[in-house]
């Protein structure tokens, strides 16, 4: 099994976990509480299952999905085309280790914002990535942390709900 | 009617009004900047947009999302012509015969001739939804739960069955997305659902967050893990060539053209799910197919491959209001963040709307047009300026995507869960993208979800106390057969296309 499809064999078996949980609880709900849920969760677990085996299925011949289903499928409906949606949604051949430290770079700022608050996280964040990561000029970095940093201030007075401390003065109101 | 048209004179007054005027020119330069840009879309910038303006008036965010609904379609065509990247995947059958002319020093044209079909299918479009307003306030009378219940199932089969990826993926999406709006209070018996213990859950998810992450942060974990040095992947800009006024002309050579294309791109809008994609790719095969002999000169540069997209394409957004102004069954993933921010500020689309808030209605009516219009022009005015966005770093942006991602997640209501969950979202829709699982019938079924459990619910109670008789109801079972219809068919057509299929 190649490593794309294992990934994708892997995200649907997740999915198919998470929906058995869900299915689970949906059966500790009382009479009327899960009267809604239970028509769309056992359905749901079902196709899920389905696409599990379709996933598991060896195909001979994985084509671009059409972008738009049946009706795409018109008489003369330019391969050229399909290649451009294909092209822009697919996403399969990342080098895992550029996904990792993408992951890490886009969780890194959740952390910060937690550890500092956003008005400090928010322009920091944007220097070192800019400098770090982006290997940008430090006169752009500086430049575009201190636009970040007039965004920030400016969003705390256009919403006050914005909290400018960090996490320890937050304790109580988040989670 | 009457009524109608003094809504509609009173929707233009606001609109037009100081400093009112100033809420669809920003938006309209916002969509317009941020739909130029491919792997960006002016849908990433209304989920961005829905926590700052939920502290506002109803009447400036209507005017701000009207704009930006308006100012996203046309810019992704340039894109698609000047490098063969549509800015939208609706903009993809532009590239055809768009990117065809401008290699052959024929952009300015190609570009007029986009502009103009964009603003006269827009117009269109929103002329018919003008037209067809009395008749969805006659014909809302007739609806009562059951139908709106069957309303919401089919319009999400649809969206599900048709967008990318399997329909048994887009189910499942929407199945994920109802289980989402599940999360917290049961609305009639309060008992806690799917909460594991935790307080910040028994409020239920918000939608804030949840469209941020699967929208905003998602798309630019993309952009950062795609690995492009600009958007475009070009380091410069191409020479801009070609007669602007050639391309104006074009569509009015071609004016029967242009009314087939536009007519099919609204009918097409007012189906839910069945967007710009399908809309602009009918028009084409259209234009193609009743060519005659002509035929042959599609795909080569010829203009009216890029009249038939483009009008197809703009004049969708006025159908595609019918179904999201009438029955709170959004389109697609624009109107679906049009009905979040519409939600947010406690309006429910539906005959409450379309009864006592009609000036309202007129007003995000009338900011679209004016939007479509001004996209347009500042187009044609400034479209090397803005052929200039498609040559900025993707790295200088990420950040401050995200920058702006976490403050929009914490500005709506200040809390650290809001922000936790945004970026949760963040990482598990660039899997679902990755993965081919698209995540426009998760939002949209979120969207839906208390709606479909109000009806759900109405409907049971109805019938168990001998009120209404589902079975019995013409509309709603029609909308059953449709419902049936729509989850058969691309089996059906699947099949076939396997049996034809050589071996």
């Amino acid at each position: 099994m190649s490593a794309a499809r294992a990934q994708r064999v892997a995200c649907t078996l997740l999915l198919l976990a998470g929906f058995a949980v869900i299915a689970l609880l949906t059966l500790e709900l009382g009479p009327m509480a899960r009267r809604v849920p239970i028509v769309v969760v056992f359905p749901t677990v079902a196709l899920l299952a389905v696409q599990l085996v379709f996933d598991l299925l060896p195909v001979a011949s994985r084509r671009p999905p059409a972008p738009a289903g049946a009706l795409f499928r018109m008489r003369g409906a330019p391969d050229r085309a399909r290649a451009v949606l294909a092209a822009s949604s697919e996403a399969d051949d990342r080098d895992p280790r550029t996904e990792v430290s993408t992951l890490a770079w886009l969780l890194a700022l959740p952390a910060l914002v937690a550890l500092a608050g956003v008005a400090v996280a928010a322009p920091a964040y944007a220097l070192v990535y800019l400098c770090v990561r982006a290997r940008a000029p430090w006169l752009i970095s500086l430049g575009t942390a201190g636009a970040m940093g007039v965004l920030a201030s400016g969003a705390k007075h256009m919403a006050p709900a914005i909290p400018a401390g960090p996490l320890w003065t937050w304790m109580g109101i988040g989670l | 009617m009457e009524a109608v048209l003094a809504a509609a004179l009173e929707g233009l007054g606001l609109v037009f009004s100081w400093p009112n005027i100033l809420y669809p020119i920003a938006g309209t330069l916002l969509a317009m900047f941020f739909s130029a840009l491919p792997g960006l879309s002016g849908v990433t910038l209304m989920a961005l947009a829905i926590p700052f303006t939920a502290s506002w008036d109803l009447l400036q965010t209507l005017l701000l999302f009207g704009a930006l609904l308006g100012g996203a379609t046309f810019m992704g065509s340039v894109t698609a012509i000047l490098v063969n990247i549509p800015g939208k995947n609706s903009n993809a059958a532009t590239t055809l015969d768009g990117y065809p002319m401008a290699q052959q020093g024929r952009a300015r044209t190609a570009i007029g001739c986009s502009a103009t079909a964009s603003a006269l299918g827009s117009t269109f479009g929103i002329g018919m939804l003008i037209l067809l307003l009395p008749l969805m306030r006659n014909a809302m009378l007739l609806i009562g739960p059951p139908e709106f219940l069957m309303f919401v199932v089919w319009g999400l089969t649809t969206i599900a069955v048709v967008t990318r990826g399997s329909p048994l993926k887009g189910l499942a999406m929407a199945g994920l997305g109802f289980c989402i709006g599940f999360v917290g209070l049961d609305p009639r018996t309060a008992e806690l659902r799917y909460t594991f213990g935790s307080t910040y859950l028994s409020d239920g998810l918000s939608l804030v967050p949840v469209f941020l992450g699967i929208f905003a942060v998602a798309q630019t974990a993309e952009l950062m893990a795609s690995g492009k040095r600009t958007i475009s992947g070009r380091s410069r800009v191409e020479e801009l060539t070609g007669s602007v006024r050639e391309g104006v002309l074009s569509v009015f050579r071609h004016f029967g053209l242009f009314l087939r294309s536009a007519l099919t791109g609204t009918a097409i809008g007012m189906i839910p799910g069945v967007g710009g994609t399908v809309a602009s790719f009918v028009a084409y095969g259209q234009a193609a197919q009743l060519a005659g002999r002509e035929r042959d000169k599609f795909g080569t540069g010829d203009v009216r491959g890029v009249i038939a997209p483009e009008a197809a394409n703009d004049a969708k957004d006025g159908g595609a209001l019918v179904p999201t102004l009438a029955f709170g069954v959004p389109g697609g993933s624009g109107t679906a963040m049009l009905l979040a921010a519409m939600t947010l500020h406690g309006v429910v689309p539906g005959p409450e709307l379309m009864t006592t808030h009609l000036a309202l209605v007129f007003v995000l009516i009338w900011s679209l047009f004016f939007s479509n219009v001004l996209t347009s022009l500042l187009g044609l005015a400034a479209i090397g300026l803005f052929s200039r966005i498609t040559v900025i770093r993707t790295h200088l942006l990420a950040p401050v995507m995200l920058g702006i991602a976490a403050l929009g997640a914490l500005a709506y209501r200040g809390r650290l869960g809001d922000l936790l969950v945004a970026f949760g979202f963040g990482v598990f829709g660039y899997y679902l993208n990755k993965h081919g699982w698209s995540r426009i019938p998760l939002v949209i079924a979120l969207v839906l979800a208390p709606l479909f459990e109000m009806y759900f619910h109405l409907t049971v109670q109805l019938h168990e106390l001998g009120r209404v008789y589902f079975w019995t109801r013409p509309i709603a079972m029609g909308l059953l057969l449709l419902t049936v219809l729509s989850l058969g068919l691309p089996a059906l057509q699947s099949a076939r296309a396997r049996r034809e299929q050589p071996a």
